[in-house]
């Protein structure tokens, strides 16, 4: 059955590199760039810009629905995620909790938080190229979740505590999904003056809030994984906070985040520094999931 | 002194400080995380092993990182010092920032001039076909829907115009999350410095005491593991009794996840393994009797080894039996061997094996090779700053969600008559955000759409027969 089940995990990667595609040939093709037509009275200006219909800006905007490469990205990034969440919840009735007790669930489940925050941010903010730096992310930690050992083992005692290792370690994939969207938005802010200018990337100013917003969802959840996670370490181990190296790890992650909010805020940091403190919160994001191989500690079970 | 302590505070609230504070508090951490700590002792003797140990890894950095305190960075003064500077840092920030917020929202600036329409971030211009009353009715009613309050400007003459806000208590939020850091802070100073952390290794069927004048005592009735069949534990339970004068206050089977709470101890299961029984006797009184857990193996990994001191003799006594599926150990199964060091020299003093029962005599000590038996590996603690972390950790997550959900949002509008209705006007200086640009959109949209279709002559026609 386990087995028999991993083939969703070769059908998502094969599904998310096709979304990829499909973004890709999308970024290519100028089939996007219908201006929406507006009977509307109002006038509405941003910044220095002169006065507008009130519908929002085409290079912002959705390319039109009629786009069928538009449909297809965004198809096969829903039916990644059907394929995910239907290998955890078959995993989830095998082993009896949720995915999150060794690497390869763990990796399964970030990518499954990055598909889900990525598909929630193209909707809303409907900016469909985040995927082209986003996806890659997400085919690659699938590809090494395939690598690992898929076996399913009896947790050990430390974790046998099911509703907190479901919020924990829940908050923790949203978060590093949400962490991860921020970093494709600071990546194309990177590149968006080498790229192609016929390519339809939204306006620098609107990557760089995408990833300010992406940031605003990653923080508060971080704080609260690491708090659950402080109840946790009390219930198991006697004490809220021991300076586990993985416990460090999160609290690194959740500095850096905290300092790029409080520069954000108090200080305006924009641009090129807020895009760069965004990738630095991305790697530290990595560093904290993939330090289980060489920190030690008490989280080394995974 | 005024003026000190004013500079003092300018340099605290800034901005930057803040920033580098942050920063340098997650570079430390991130040096905590890649360095190897040392295990906290107060004996030189071992700290200094355990340099040894990890000089290969650091070679001559390794005295360097020692002085500066890098290798126990987490009671480290550079460690402390970034901590109290940042507490300091929220302290001020927020003490500094908290009148502003008051007056955001409570004294807000309800009158703009004419230019701010023109410059400001967001602006929006709409024609209406309504009279300057309808137009403001309508636009009133659709910001109230989306829970604007009104201010009137009431400087306006044939004009008319206000302030409109929302969520004005959520910039609140950065002064609760602020606040909430310096009570974790705090929680990790009351942590550090009130309540008590014990270890308890108890063998089956024996007792042990709590302290810290508890008035607590242990019993281990049964203790129960489990394995997969890769040899890793898959449960460890011990069946525990509380007593308290000779009266049972509590009774539990521990887990990792379940541990036993009475009176504001907890009782955590924390270990288990084999223990050597054993009674040390110096002139005839009993010094010790009971289980010497064996921790420790040998680097041979043939044998367990077990350490006690015996109160007041200065004595080391180690313990060493085989190691469990040892078959060359140069100690029969069920013999021990007993070693007696000086506590102060490192003196070995004696070496003296031992029967299963068999009395002997070393360093001065008689010693008892009772039995084996299994020991589980308790701790109990009280950590008053614990209910400080949860009431910092609520309040931090409050602060964090009424800031980044609730945020305040400014409207200013102006309504000004025209040739055929009404022109309405309106702005925003918010800083560039495309949450906030959206929700702008969607209300100059919904003002728009919403509108009545009904001239101003007409109505006004309407108002004057009534």
């Amino acid at each position: 059955m386990l087995e028999s089940a991993e083939y969703l995990v070769t059908a998502t990667v094969v599904t998310v590199l096709l979304a990829l595609l499909c973004g890709i040939a999308l970024a290519a093709s100028s089939r996007n760039r219908a201006v929406a037509q507006t009977r509307s009275r109002a006038k509405v200006s941003v910044g220095a810009g002169d006065f507008a219909p009130v519908q929002p800006k085409a290079e912002a905007a959705a390319p039109a629905r009629s786009s069928s490469l538009s449909w297809w990205a965004t198809g096969f990034q829903v039916a990644a995620l059907v394929l995910l969440t239907t290998y955890i919840g078959i995993r989830m009735s095998i082993t009896g909790h949720g995915p999150f007790s060794n690497q390869h669930e763990f990796a399964v489940a970030f990518v499954w938080g990055i598909l889900l925050v990525n598909l929630f941010f193209e909707m809303r903010f409907r900016i469909r190229m985040l995927s082209l730096v986003v996806l890659p992310v997400a085919a690659v930690l699938l590809v090494y979740a395939l690598g690992l050992d898929t076996g399913v083992k009896p947790l050990i005692p430390a974790l046998q505590n099911n509703l907190l290792l479901t919020l924990h370690v829940g908050f923790a994939i949203i978060a590093y999904g949400a962490a991860c969207v921020s970093f494709g938005a600071a990546v194309l802010y990177l590149l968006h003056p080498v790229l192609p200018k016929r390519l339809p990337l939204p306006r620098q100013d609107v990557l760089d809030d995408v990833g300010y917003r992406a940031a605003v969802v990653t923080f508060p959840l971080l704080t609260i994984m690491i708090v659950l996670g402080s109840v946790w370490a009390n219930t198991a181990w006697g004490r809220y906070w021991g300076w586990d190296p993985k416990e460090t790890a999160a609290l690194v992650t959740w500095l850096v985040y905290g300092a790029f909010l409080h520069v954000r805020v108090v200080r305006n940091w924009r641009g090129r520094q807020a895009a760069w403190m965004l990738v630095i919160g991305f790697v530290t994001v990595l560093f904290a999931y993939f330090g289980n191989h060489f920190f030690g500690g008490l989280h080394s079970y995974a | 002194m005024r003026e000190l302590f004013g500079w003092v505070y300018r340099i605290l609230y800034s901005k930057v400080l803040g920033a580098v504070v942050i920063i340098a508090m997650a570079v430390l951490a991130l040096l905590g995380t890649l360095i190897a700590q040392a295990p906290a002792t107060s004996d030189a003797a071992a700290h200094a092993a355990w340099l040894e140990s990890v000089r290969p890894r650091y070679g001559g950095w390794t005295p360097v990182l020692d002085y500066l305190g890098i290798f126990q960075l987490w009671s480290s003064p550079l460690f402390l010092g970034v901590t109290v500077l940042l507490a300091l840092s929220i302290i001020a920030c927020t003490t500094h920032r908290l009148p502003q917020l008051w007056a955001r929202a409570t004294k807000p600036r309800v009158h703009v001039t004419e230019k701010f329409f023109e410059r400001a971030q967001y602006r929006a211009e709409l024609e209406l076909p309504l009279s300057l009353d309808q137009t403001a009715e309508h636009t009133g009613s659709v910001l109230r829907a989306a829970h604007y309050r009104i201010l009137p400007d009431e400087t306006l003459t044939g004009q008319r115009g206000w302030y409109s806000d929302r969520f004005r208590w959520g910039p609140f939020g950065t002064a609760i999350a602020h606040a909430a850091m310096v009570v974790i802070l705090i929680a990790f100073g009351v942590s550090a410095f009130t309540g008590f952390e014990e270890n308890l290794d108890i063998a089956v069927g024996e007792s042990a005491e709590v302290g810290h004048d508890t008035g607590l005592v242990v019993t281990v009735d049964s203790f129960k593991d489990a394995y997969d069949d890769m040899g890793r534990p898959t449960d460890y339970v011990s069946q525990l009794v509380v007593t308290r004068d000779g009266q049972v206050v509590a009774e539990q089977e521990v887990r990792v996840n379940e541990p036993l709470r009475i009176d504001g101890t907890a009782i955590h299961q924390a270990s288990f393994g084999i223990a050597a029984g054993i009674t040390v006797e110096q002139e005839g009184a009993t010094l010790f009797q009971g289980a010497v857990p064996l921790k420790w193996q040998s680097n041979d990994g043939r044998y367990a080894i077990g350490k006690i001191q015996p109160a007041g003799t200065g004595l080391e006594v180690l313990v060493v039996t085989p190691a469990s599926g040892a078959t060359d150990a140069g100690i029969a199964a069920g013999s021990a061997v007993f070693e007696v060091y000086n506590v102060a020299s490192g003196e070995k003093l004696d070496v003296m094996p031992a029967e299963q029962g068999e009395q002997v005599e070393a360093g001065g000590l008689t010693l008892t090779f009772e039995r084996e038996l299994r020991y589980t590996g308790l701790i109990a603690r009280q950590d008053p700053g614990a209910m400080w972390m949860w009431v910092g950790s609520t309040l931090l997550v409050l602060g964090m969600c009424m800031t980044f959900m609730l945020r305040h949002r400014r409207l200013w509008v102006r309504i000004t008559p025209v040739d055929g209705g009404s022109r309405l006007q309106l702005a925003s200086a918010e800083k560039l955000d495309t949450t906030f640009e959206r929700h702008f959109r969607g209300l100059v949209e919904r003002i728009d759409a919403t509108a009545p279709e009904t001239s101003p002559s007409t109505d006004d026609k309407e108002l004057i027969d009534a």
